[in-house]
């Protein structure tokens, strides 16, 4: 915006909106699962204040990096990727408010730390698919576009937590993830959490996420990439778990066979997380 | 990076291969009331059910009584080591309220 434009450019103005189609579009494909699930409404009116701002304060920075590696529209910078967070809110928000408010969820005179619960809840994830709009919906003609290519270590080990917090926020409200645990003994467990490694380790290895310098070198590239992914797949489901007031009132072992049960989507979510992203 | 992710892994393993390796435990649940007070009509008895068993108890039913009354409740699951709680409420006066768990199923 730099040249000396009339007051309206009519082209960019197109552009800007179609950006903004397209956050719309990704907000609803990833935001969806979770509208629809009587679960997460629950778990929104009753997480809590402490839960609701831990949950927010791990949001932003999420975002803030995804917009850093994604982001729905074509400016760079500290600034412009803030910008498109605050953008990627306002359409998370705006997406789960009409959809609660269409589908009976939140109704006139609800208590507003239910409603504004219900809604952060679902309005973090949408923003998600809000930034990821542009690499899941522009089709073919931008490939180059995204950062992620030139995605530090760390910067890979942050969209593998992003890929893993998105599998895990969809399976984690359901109550299937306690029952499975329940109901698999701990020889179960242990199998899937090899097959979870291994399947991990395939995906990170065959989609190339493992950097260059790693690619011919499978044994480096587990220590480098696979594990420390599985580990932060762990941590997320573990984190999401607590958000959803599923952590406390059981013992270590059957906590941790719910983390491991989480931990299988998680894993396989930060192993595809260069897929999506 | 890799020697922390081998750490949280070996250690998650090792949590679960420990278990893998105890004599079966099935569930064992006992219920204490932890709490009477009064509510707007009648009173409500708080309950904490523990499960002293490593395996899991679902669809726990919880039974109280008190003088004459009885009021029961059900809990979906007490994870194994676990404890969860659950409120009976009994019209009236509070007066003392005696809980037992009358049965489970497994998950």
């Amino acid at each position: 915006m730099t040249q000396a434009a009339p007051l309206i450019d009519r082209s960019a103005e197109m552009a800007w909106l179609r950006d903004l189609g397209r956050a719309f579009g990704g907000a609803l494909l990833f935001g969806l699962p979770l509208l629809m699930t009587m679960e997460v409404w629950e778990a929104g009116a009753a997480m809590g204040p402490a839960r609701q701002l831990a949950f927010l304060a791990l949001s932003i920075p999420l975002l803030w990096g995804l917009s850093y590696y994604a982001g729905f529209s074509d400016q760079r910078g500290l600034v412009s990727d803030g910008l498109d967070v605050a953008v990627a809110l306002a359409v998370g928000f705006i997406t789960a408010g009409l959809l609660l408010l269409l589908f009976g969820v939140i109704q006139w005179g609800d208590p507003a730390d239910e409603v504004a619960g219900r809604l952060m809840l679902q309005a973090a994830p949408a923003a998600m698919g809000a930034l990821l709009a542009r690499r899941q919906l522009a089709g073919g003609d931008d490939d180059s576009d995204g950062d992620e290519d030139k995605a530090s270590y760390p910067g890979e080990l942050f969209l593998m937590a992003a890929g893993a917090l998105f599998l895990a926020l969809n399976m984690a409200p359901t109550e299937e993830m306690e029952l499975i645990a329940y109901k698999a003994s701990p020889l179960h467990i242990l199998g899937l959490m090899a097959l979870s490694v291994a399947l991990m380790h395939g995906i990170v290895y065959a989609a190339g996420f493992a950097g260059q310098e790693d690619h011919g070198k499978p044994v480096a590239a587990f220590f480098h990439y696979t594990l420390p992914g599985y580990a932060i797949a762990l941590m997320v489901g573990l984190f999401v778990l607590w958000a959803f007031g599923r952590v406390g009132g059981q013992g270590l072992g059957e906590l941790v066979s719910v983390v491991l049960v989480l931990g299988f989507p998680a894993a396989i979510g930060a192993a595809a997380a260069r897929l999506l992203v | 990076m890799a020697g922390l992710g081998l750490v949280l892994t070996l250690a998650a393993a090792g949590v679960i291969a420990n278990e893998a390796v105890q004599p079966p435990s099935p569930p064992d649940l006992t219920a204490a009331v932890t709490a009477v007070r009064p509510a707007t009509r009648g009173f409500v008895a708080e309950v904490e059910v523990r499960n002293l068993g490593r395996e899991t108890a679902a669809a726990v039913q919880v039974q109280g009584r008190a003088g004459g009354e009885t009021a029961s409740a059900s809990i979906d699951y007490v994870p194994g080591k676990g404890r969860t709680a659950v409120a009976l409420v009994f019209p009236g006066d509070p007066a003392p309220v005696e809980a037992r768990v009358t049965g489970w199923s497994e998950p």
